[in-house]
Formats: structure tokens, C-alpha cells, sequence
């Protein structure tokens, strides 16, 4: 519903740029990503200036609970075990590679940040849940490669 | 031949009501000038700022603020009464030196003289002004329309008055000290007077926010407390002179009435010219004596139904009535010229809200006055032949005047400020921000053009038209109503546009106006409000209003959320992304840096969403860390667009806004 005089050459800029920082395997259109922010205004000046995200090495495993486990009571601990990355408690735009802390989703809902390997999720009700545990870097925002553990458990009623 | 003589004179007459009817609207508390001026740019800071208003500001009851380009408010010292200038002139005075930028003064004034609220702001800029600080001199200040309970607490006051001195002047002098329905008329028309000056009161503490402790221990109060007095002794003294006969306790009544009429008179705007408190005084009285008249003969026609039909006190009420109708052209004749500047103020006052009332108004006087002559030419001759058409006439007069009545106390509450009008010539300057919208029927469409699109004085160009054929919708009245997304603490405010139809070619669609009511940066709806006959449509729009050179960068990349990044002109930087930005759960993330990179903690953070085809969406933030906040929404696939508002710990802001395709999962 947004329009401005010079959303069509933004939007044309947009593109281009995006094709241009497109990494290997970009699709033929260029859009690496799925969504496509354009800015919808006219006075504002747009770039790609950032530079590619921060790389590392790091792996990322969830220990605890296992995939598929079933616990009883809706406390649930969490541990995870990570190699090759340096948990901080800094957060700035100033990027290190293998340098961030913890971003916790339980069921896609970011439900906490964390620079503890080991901690308690409360309070999770009865039923089958999707655990995600994110290493991300200094500025809350993921690496690249994305460095991501997943399991599936249960809370018994 | 007689008669067309008498239709003329009738006519001229109406003219002269229409200028009557602007005697008691008069002009409120509004900012007659600033030093600085509005729009101009300083080389170096103001020590204080200057505001004179028309009336003298009732500092106890009134606000003012001062904002800089990021929103942050400034921090003000107590607003002093400068001496001199009637007390008309406020001076607001920052506690800091000012820096280089552009400020907006806002103020929220209760007039002393009046009481009533008067909002408006002024902009001005100071040293190196990023962008042009674009002078506001032609908007008005907003005046709101009076509360229903304004308008019949004044309605209540002038029908009680008016009765009271009806029966005083008109009872005694040409009924021969008769008042039909004695006892019930004069006690009820006390009371009513009395409850309609205490509804005042209440309107009046409501308007202003305040308690009546307060209103009544402000100046802008007293003029209440002394018409809920003199009310008081009205409505004794005709309760009185309903059970005790004679002149005596009528005539105590009716100058009790006249007290409060003058009082009344002294509390509205012609109270600042002892003169002019004359001259509406006696406009008051006249006017209680020609249509309070009318009801008291209806009265006594009914009181003599069936006895010898009262012809000589129909004619003495008509040679009265007559009299009164003159000094009431006359004494509004004066009013206006004071009021409104001469007939080109009034021509003027016909482009406002006030303007459309007063039309009406004039209407029902034009249907009064012929029938007054009716009654004198037609209705009363017949009387003598036991015709009805007088009671029945009158009938419809009481109704008419009702109705006057009603539009009167409108009127009194309304500005009679023309709307600004921007010049059809000058630099045509790029609109910096548009946005479309449609009404919840989709019967009408909008597009709204705001120009330089930046924090402060704007331009606003409305093209409204018909949702389906795309011709111009016939509106009477167009409003925008501004609220600030995710900042409770600025209040809504509003502007009222003008046609831009009036010398402007092509612009049967258009209509435009100034104003400053985007004052801070970040994520806005703007309502339109557009009124055509007894019908009035919505249509709400969000936008951003974003800082001066904020640059923005996008980082998209295979396999990563897009990563958007506002940078401010001070090295402060919004960092935001949707993840995984396909349709479904997603997380939304901002993060706030300073200019050194590191995270800048935040006070609060509002993320805005808006889908293409529907409503802007207030999402429930979480702060995960002091510059950290993510909401998590579910995005149904599409383009949406996104505004983002973080506000920092120093009470400044920082904003971001831009369009997004959510893909399919």
C-alpha cells in the first residue's frame, strides 16, 4: 500500500545488488533469500555496505535433552556442547569470527540468550516440542554458515 | 408593495444575522506570533522562546514542550508570563543551551479570559539545519470542537436566560406584567440556567484535564465560578417570583438574569475590550427579548384559549420584537467587525468548521425572521378572528430557536480561524513520503503526500476520491488525526485541511494544509478523516517519518536472514531482521548500537508490521538483553511492510521503516 516516487529505482537497485552479493548457489533471479526488504523511502540512501557475516568453525550439539526424549515435569534442562566457538557476553557490531553467545527457540518462539552451556527451561506443558539452540555472534544475527541444533522431545503429562 | 418593501428589508436583515451569529464565536487563545518565528533558521541558539497569544494563557492549566529532530524532548524551565502585553505573552526558556537542529514547540493553551483549549506548535532551526525548516505561519492552531456537554451546558444557560428575561422585559412591558405559566416557567428557567452554568464547569475541567480543584483556582476558572453564583441568585429570585405576585421579585429575577448575561459576556471573548462586553451584553438581551418573546406569547395565546385572544399583547410583542431585531443586527454588526476583522474575516470564516455551523445557523435565522414577518403581516391580523396560525407559527419558531440555540452554543466553542491554504505558486518540492489507504467499505481511496517528510513543520496533500470510479468525492470537511505508534506519551493531534479546489486548477481531489504534528521520527498513523454531509469516513494509514540522511544497509545472503541497518546521522545504528522470513513463526529481531559499536541500551523498542492488504500490527516485543528486543509473530506470506522505533536512554529515538516479501515456507 506503501509507495513512494522512488520505490521502482530502489526496488530496481535492490535487486541488483542483491544478485551481485548473491553467494554460490544463488538461484538465476539472484534472490538468495526468500525475503526481500525494499526501503520505501525516497530520502533515505541504501547500500549493501555490510560486510559477509562472521564465518566459524564451530559446532553446536543439544546433549540434553535428546532427541527424542521424554521427560517428566516441565522443567527442562538444558545442555549443550560447543567446539570450535567462544562464548561472550559482548555484544556489539564489532564481529569476531567463532565469537557469540546462545539464542534458545523453543516451538519458533525465541524464548531466551544465553551465554550458559548448561540452563533450565521452565515451565515447557506436556505435550511434543521443537528445540532449536543458535550460536549467533556479537550482534545478535546468525553466522554463515548458520550454526544451528535441533531435537525434538517430550514432556509427559 | 408594502409587503416586498417589508420582504426586503427582512433579507437585508438576514444578511446582518449572518455576521450576528459570529458575535459570540470569537477567536480563543491562539498564537498570534513567536519570537523565534515559525520556520526560520537562527545562527545562534535562543535563550528563551516567545509566545503571544491572542488571550492571556492560563499558565496553571496549560503545557507546553519542546522537542528536538530525534524526538527527544528538551529540557524547559517553568513557562513565565512575560510583563507587559496584557499577559498574552508566555516565554519558555531551556534549561541548556541550545544545539545546532531543528526544534518543535508544541503548546496546549487554556485561555484566561475563556477558557477554552487552543493546541498548536511552531518549528524554527538552529546553526547548520540539516533540510529546509519550512515556516508554518498560515496554519492554524487546533482548536478542538466543544465537548457535547459544553454545548448544552451553554445551551441549558441561554435557554434559562433568555426566559428569565423574557419574562421580565416582555412580561412587564407588553403583557401589561403578565407571565403565563408563572409558576413553573420562572423556577424551571432558573434552575435550567443554573445547571447549565455548572455543566460549563464540568465541561470546561474535562477539557482541560484538570481537576475543578484546579479549574477553580485557575484563572481561566473564575469566570465559572462567578456565572454559577450569579445563576444561583437568578434561580432564588425567580423561584421566588413564581409564588409571590407583582413586579417586584420578576424584575430582581430578570436583572439577576442580565447580571449573568453580562458575566457570561465578561467570560467569553469579548471580555479582553470592555467595550465589546457592552456590546454583546446587549446582544445577549435584545436576542432574550426577541426569542424569548415568541415562547412567552405562545404561553399566553394557550393561557387565553379560551377567552378574548391577547391582540394587543401580540402587537406590543411584535413593535418590541421588531426594535430587538435591529439592535441585535446591530449589536452582532459590531461583534463581527471586532471578531472577525470585517466582512473579509468573515468571508474567510466561511472556510472553517465554523464557517459550515454558521452557514446552518443563518439558514434557521433566514426561517426565523420570516416567520416573525409572517406573524406581523399574516398571524396577528388574524387573531382577531380566533385564527390558530399564530400559536401554530410560533410553534415552529420555538423549534427554530431550539435549534439556534443548540448552533449558538456550538458556535461559542469554535474558532472562527481560516484554514490554511498552501500557495498555488512556489518550488514544486518532491513529496518525501506517500501513502495510500482506503476507507473498511472501500468506498473512498486516499493518497497522502507529506513533504519534506522529516520530523517537524510538513506539507500535506490529501487526494480523495471515489474508490470505485477514481472521481472526486464531494467532502465538507477533511481532518488527519496523527498518533505516534509506541509513544503513549505524545498526544494526537490533528489538522484540518483545505480545499484545494479554490484557484487551483485541477485540483478538485486535492485537499492540503501545513502543520507540525509529525514531530518525532519513527512509525505513524495518520487517520483521514473525511466528512461529507451527516456522514464521516475513516481511513487510516501508517507511515515512517524517518531522520534527516539515515543511511541504510541491506545484507542479504543464501541460506541468512536479511539483515537491515539504519545508521543515523550520529553513528547510532538499528539493526533488524525477520528469521527465517518465510511465512509462519518468525522471530523479529532489533538490536541498538552506538557509534562505537556497541549495544546502546534502550528504554523501549516497538516493532510495527503491516501487510499489504490490511491493518498495521503492534507486536509484543521482549527485551532479551539492553539493546535487544525480538518479538515472535506468525507472517502469513506477501509484502509487509515493517517500522521499527527504539527509544534510548537519553529519550531520543532511533527509527527505521522499509518493505519486505515474506516468501512461501
Amino acid at each position: 500500500m506503501r509507495t513512494t516516487r522512488t520505490v521502482p529505482a530502489a526496488l530496481l537497485a535492490l535487486t541488483l545488488l542483491t544478485a551481485a552479493c548473491g553467494g554460490s548457489g544463488s538461484t538465476a533471479d539472484g534472490s538468495a533469500s526468500s525475503a526481500t526488504p525494499s526501503v520505501a523511502r525516497a530520502s533515505m540512501s541504501m547500500s549493501m555496505a555490510p560486510g559477509p557475516r562472521p564465518s566459524t568453525e564451530a559446532t553446536l550439539a543439544i546433549v540434553s535433552p535428546k532427541n527424542g526424549q521424554t521427560i517428566q515435569g516441565s522443567d527442562v534442562t538444558l545442555k549443550l556442547s560447543l567446539e570450535g566457538g567462544t562464548i561472550s557476553t559482548t555484544t556489539s557490531s564489532e564481529l569476531v569470527s567463532d565469537e557469540g553467545h546462545l539464542h534458545v527457540v523453543l516451538d519458533d518462539q525465541l524464548i531466551s540468550m544465553t551465554s550458559d552451556l548448561e540452563s533450565v527451561i521452565p515451565g515447557v506443558a506436556p505435550g511434543t516440542h521443537l528445540l532449536k539452540v543458535e550460536f549467533v555472534a556479537n550482534d545478535h544475527a546468525p553466522f554463515d554458515p548458520r550454526v544451528i541444533a535441533a531435537v525434538s522431545f517430550e514432556v509427559a503429562g | 408593495m408594502r409587503w416586498l418593501v417589508r420582504a426586503g428589508v427582512a433579507a437585508l436583515v438576514a444578511v446582518g444575522g449572518l455576521v450576528v451569529c459570529a458575535g459570540p464565536a470569537l477567536a480563543h487563545a491562539g498564537l498570534e506570533s513567536s519570537d523565534p518565528a515559525d520556520g526560520v533558521t537562527l545562527a545562534t541558539p535562543p535563550d528563551q522562546v516567545l509566545m503571544t497569544f491572542s488571550e492571556p494563557p492560563d499558565l496553571t492549566l496549560s503545557n507546553f514542550g519542546m522537542l528536538d529532530a530525534s524526538g527527544a524532548e528538551v529540557a524547559l524551565h517553568d513557562p513565565e508570563l512575560v510583563e507587559g502585553q496584557g499577559g498574552r505573552q508566555a516565554a519558555l526558556r531551556p534549561v541548556d543551551a541550545l544545539g545546532d537542529g531543528v526544534y518543535t514547540v508544541t503548546f496546549r493553551v487554556v485561555s484566561k479570559t475563556d477558557g477554552h483549549l487552543t493546541a498548536g506548535s511552531i518549528a524554527f532551526g538552529v546553526g547548520a539545519v540539516t533540510g529546509e525548516v519550512v515556516p508554518t505561519a498560515n496554519a492554524p492552531t487546533e482548536a478542538p470542537w466543544p465537548s457535547a456537554l459544553s454545548v448544552i451546558g451553554k445551551a441549558l444557560l441561554y435557554a434559562g436566560l433568555v426566559m428569565i428575561v423574557a419574562a421580565a422585559i416582555v412580561g412587564m412591558g407588553a403583557f401589561g406584567g403578565e407571565v403565563p405559566g408563572r409558576r413553573v416557567l420562572l423556577p424551571v428557567a432558573g434552575l435550567t440556567a443554573l445547571v447549565g452554568s455548572c455543566l460549563m464547569l464540568v465541561a470546561e475541567a474535562r477539557s482541560v484535564g484538570a481537576g475543578f480543584e484546579v479549574v477553580a483556582r485557575s484563572g481561566a476558572g473564575a469566570p465559572f465560578l462567578r456565572l454559577i453564583a450569579v445563576c444561583a441568585v437568578v434561580a432564588v429570585a425567580a423561584t421566588i417570583a413564581s409564588v409571590r405576585g407583582g413586579n417586584i421579585w420578576l424584575a430582581v429575577a430578570g436583572d439577576a438574569a442580565a447580571v449573568a448575561m453580562l458575566v457570561r459576556a465578561t467570560g467569553g471573548h469579548a471580555g479582553a475590550h470592555p467595550l465589546q462586553v457592552i456590546v454583546q451584553w446587549i446582544h445577549f438581551m435584545v436576542i432574550a427579548i426577541w426569542v424569548g418573546g415568541f415562547a412567552l406569547l405562545l404561553l399566553l395565546l394557550r393561557a387565553r384559549r379560551r377567552s378574548a385572544p391577547p391582540v394587543a399583547e401580540a402587537r406590543a410583542y411584535s413593535r418590541l420584537a421588531g426594535y430587538a431585531l435591529l439592535v441585535v443586527v446591530a449589536s452582532g454588526l459590531v461583534r463581527a467587525i471586532d471578531e472577525l476583522g470585517g466582512l473579509s474575516g468573515v468571508k474567510k470564516a466561511l472556510d472553517t468548521s465554523y464557517g459550515t455551523t454558521l452557514a446552518i445557523k443563518v439558514a434557521f435565522v433566514l426561517v426565523l425572521i420570516a416567520l416573525g414577518a409572517m406573524n406581523r403581516l399574516r398571524s396577528i391580523p388574524r387573531l382577531t378572528e380566533g385564527s390558530p396560525l399564530l400559536a401554530r407559527v410560533i410553534g415552529v419558531e420555538i423549534v427554530t430557536a431550539v435549534t439556534i440555540l443548540g448552533l449558538t452554543a456550538t458556535l461559542t466553542g469554535l474558532p472562527p480561524h481560516p484554514q490554511p491554504t498552501r500557495p498555488a505558486s512556489g518550488p514544486a518540492v518532491p513529496a518525501a513520503v506517500t501513502v495510500e489507504g482506503s476507507d473498511f467499505a472501500t468506498t473512498v481511496r486516499v493518497m497522502l503526500d507529506i513533504t519534506p517528510g522529516t520530523p517537524g513543520p510538513n506539507t500535506y496533500d490529501l487526494l480523495v476520491s471515489d474508490f470505485d470510479t477514481g472521481d472526486p468525492v464531494p467532502a465538507d470537511a477533511v481532518t488527519l488525526r496523527f498518533e505516534a505508534v509506541g509513544r503513549p506519551e505524545l498526544e494526537t493531534s490533528s489538522a484540518q485541511l483545505a480545499h484545494g479546489m479554490d484557484g487551483m486548477e485541477g485540483m478538485a481531489d486535492h485537499w492540503t494544509g501545513d502543520g507540525t504534528e509529525l514531530s518525532v521520527p519513527g512509525p505513524w498513523t495518520v487517520t483521514a478523516l473525511i466528512a461529507t454531509g451527516a456522514e464521516a469516513t475513516e481511513v487510516p494509514m501508517t507511515l515512517s517519518i524517518e531522520p534527516p540522511d539515515q543511511q541504510v544497509d541491506v545484507a542479504a545472503r543464501e541460506g541468512q536472514p536479511t539483515i537491515v541497518t539504519f545508521t543515523s546521522s550520529d553513528g547510532r545504528q538499528l539493526q533488524y531482521y525477520t528469521d527465517p522470513g518465510v511465512g509462519g513463526p518468525n522471530q523479529l529481531h532489533l538490536t541498538a548500537f552506538d557509534a562505537d559499536g556497541q549495544e546502546l541500551p534502550l528504554t523501549e523498542a516497538a516493532i510495527v508490521v503491516t501487510p499489504s492488504d490490511g491493518a498495521p500490527q503492534v507486536l509484543d516485543v521482549t527485551r532479551f538483553s539492553p539493546g535487544h528486543f525480538v518479538a515472535n509473530a506468525t507472517l502469513d506470506p506477501g509484502d509487509w511492510h515493517i517500522d521499527l522505533l527504539a527509544t534510548t536512554e537519553d529519550g531520543g529515538a532511533l527509527t527505521g521503516a522499509f518493505d519486505q516479501t515474506i516468501g512461501q515456507e
